[in-house]
């Protein structure tokens, strides 16, 4: 939801940038701002004509936005309140909310309290939020504590269901990604090969999926093989940054070319 | 005898009539109340003040919407850089609509002489009436001479370059101005930066009287749209120089919230998190736990200013970090991380970026940096 509000308002930037040159361009974007305020889309965006309301009257999704905000402003005391108004009014908001702590916080604490909430909903089935399984997130978040051994068996029980009831190439390369990723914190890199070869396949052109490889056989002491893998990762970084104009792959994992060069480096001869 | 009693029968369907006509009226006023709003008090030329982009945050709109009686509204340019977009307005039951776009009694507004239009992101108009001037004799009166508002003072140069000094702040920042012909009317436009008069507009002045020692004009002032004097200070003086004071941004509107960029997957961050993880040196002090928020902006040019620190504990309330921390933090962001985002080609990139990355501290240790 919020990256749905957020659209227009890029699109409003993008409109009124430093950059433009003539009037026709403010014409254009003055157009685009009366659209933006007609009823046509005033009632999909309606956060700001809901703070008039007090916050009893607001859905959740609007407390969600007006936190969001908060945060923008770096306002993060109003922010954790009005997410947490957010999670009373509506609780299918907490597996977004969790992630929004994950992502844009690295705070895996908070971002398991409102996972579990979500989760408890409904025992004994593994809910979906913003298409990943919400054990898929719980993962991540015991990741980032460094409990890889039950990051893995979150991971296992949300990609481990699609593979089993309906094959591996129907698995987000991502999920399998990530599960690498902390095998190979646990020093376990055939797992992490075995994982990552069905992400490439799934998803030919990771950058990432390739640069975890590197480290499988580093970890492996496959030295020749690592390199190759660290080569190939950066050639498909700068392909994606050329096709696209930057690389992201949208996990929650980076990935720079700075680090292809130390892990290059930091290959034994 | 009969003709009485029709008389009579007559005026009790009369009186019923009437009480069902009461009845009606008292139903139909509180819903329905007579607009005030008609096709007379919305048609005519509107000029853009602002947009509001936040509660206190407003945008000026260089636009205007002409509704004319025929129906055909035009969308243009207020000082003429652009050949206008011409559609069809009505207004039916209130709701007004301009092209396709359809705005219901709740979403516009007239109050007094201001067109107010939508919730999300308000626009707000104020009617033009005509004051009959010149362009050219205005722009004589204001250039090479000093002019001064409640809150502003402007340096008007033959350059075309203005300097606008904030009374409050004394900060100072450069424009380019013009004094524009739009029929009768003459308006002030403010726009660009020091680099370049194709930047967006500061706002628009209509000017309203042209005197020796004083002129007026209607605009945005802050607080509303008001007729302000311009009160003469002096005439420029050679080796009077026109020079931003500190930082200003390329753009005239820019908001830290739209302005963010997605800096994570720039390699820049890769940096960043070098620097921070081997140069910061962790003092051992175990309540000094939560999270930092450094943040900048960089204009088009590479100029970095409004640095902010800003502390949070681990609950996410305000927090004061000890200085051994925070000035450590600042030292190594403005030595060694604004440079990153600084241009050193002086190319103009288009844009201002605002950059915020966040710091997570563990006893006084860097545990993790994050964009």
């Amino acid at each position: 939801m919020r990256q749905l509000v957020l659209i227009p308002c890029l699109l409003v930037v993008c409109h009124f940038s430093v950059a433009q040159t003539d009037g026709t361009t403010y014409i254009g974007g003055t157009a685009y701002m009366l659209k933006l305020n007609s009823a046509q889309s005033a009632y999909m965006f309606d956060w700001r004509s809901s703070q008039k309301l007090p916050d009893s009257l607001r859905t959740g999704q609007q407390l969600f936005f007006e936190g969001s905000v908060h945060n923008s402003k770096n306002e993060l005391n109003q922010m954790a309140g009005y997410y947490e108004k957010a999670a009373q009014k509506d609780p299918t908001l907490q597996g977004m909310i969790g992630y929004d702590f994950l992502s844009n916080f690295h705070d895996p604490v908070t971002a398991l309290r409102y996972f579990e909430a979500y989760d408890a909903r409904t025992p004994n089935f593994d809910d979906i939020s913003a298409n990943d399984p919400i054990s898929y997130r719980k993962g991540l978040a015991y990741a980032m504590i460094g409990n890889h051994a039950e990051a893995v068996r979150q991971f296992d029980k949300g990609l481990g269901a699609i593979e089993v009831k309906h094959g591996a190439e129907w698995v987000n390369y991502r999920f399998f990604v990530a599960r690498a990723i902390s095998y190979l914190a646990l020093k376990q890199p055939e797992c992490a090969l075995d994982d990552l070869a069905k992400a490439i396949k799934n998803y030919d052109r990771s950058a990432i999926a390739r640069f975890y490889q590197g480290e499988a056989y580093q970890q492996m002491g496959r030295i020749a093989e690592a390199k190759v893998a660290y080569d190939d990762a950066r050639f498909r970084m700068q392909y994606i940054r050329y096709q696209r104009g930057d690389y992201n792959e949208g996990l929650i994992y980076d990935l720079h070319e700075g680090q292809i060069d130390d892990a290059l480096k930091a290959l034994k001869p | 005898m009969r003709a009485g009693m029709n008389n009579q029968k007559g005026w009790q369907r009369r009186k019923v009539w009437l009480a069902l006509h009461c009845t009606l009226l008292i139903i139909h006023c509180p819903l329905n109340p007579v607009s005030a709003q008609s096709a007379n008090v919305i048609s005519g030329t509107w000029i853009g003040v602002h947009a509001e982009w936040e509660n206190t945050f407003f945008c000026p709109l260089p636009t205007y919407l002409d509704l004319r009686a025929d129906s055909t509204l035009h969308l243009g340019m207020t000082d003429n850089t652009a050949p206008a977009k011409t559609a069809r307005w009505s207004l039916q039951h209130d709701t007004l609509r301009l092209d396709s776009l359809v705005y219901p009694p709740k979403l516009w507004r007239v109050n007094g002489d201001l067109l107010r239009l939508g919730l999300l992101y308000p626009m707000v108009f104020r009617r033009l009436t005509d004051v009959p001037l010149d362009a050219e004799s205005a722009h004589k009166q204001l250039v090479g001479r000093v002019w001064q508002t409640d809150s502003l003072i402007y340096y008007f140069y033959d350059t075309g370059k203005v300097c606008l000094e904030n009374l409050r702040t004394s900060e100072k920042t450069v424009h380019c101005w013009q004094t524009v012909q739009r029929g009768p009317s003459v308006f002030l436009t403010m726009r660009g930066n020091r680099y370049t008069c194709d930047g967006n507009y500061k706002p628009l002045w209509q000017l309203t009287n042209l005197a020796a020692g004083q002129f007026s004009a209607i605009g945005w002032q802050g607080r509303g749209v008001a007729d302000v004097p311009f009160r003469f200070v002096r005439a420029l003086v050679a080796g009077d120089s026109c020079r931003s004071t500190g930082f200003q941004p390329c753009d005239n509107c820019l908001l830290a919230m739209y302005s963010m960029t997605v800096t994570n997957i720039h390699e820049k961050a890769y940096q960043v998190k070098k620097i921070l993880k081997t140069q910061f040196r962790a003092v051992a002090l175990p309540e000094q736990s939560g999270l930092i928020r450094v943040q900048f902006a960089v204009n088009c040019r590479g100029e970095a200013g409004r640095f902010v620190l800003v502390g949070f504990s681990e609950t996410y309330a305000p927090m004061t970090f000890d200085p051994r921390l925070t000035d450590q933090l600042t030292a190594l962001c403005q030595t060694q991380i604004v440079p990153l985002w600084q241009i050193h080609d002086a190319k103009d990139q288009g844009y201002d970026e605002t950059v915020r990355l966040s710091i997570r501290l563990k006893g006084g240790a860097i545990v993790d940096v994050f964009f």
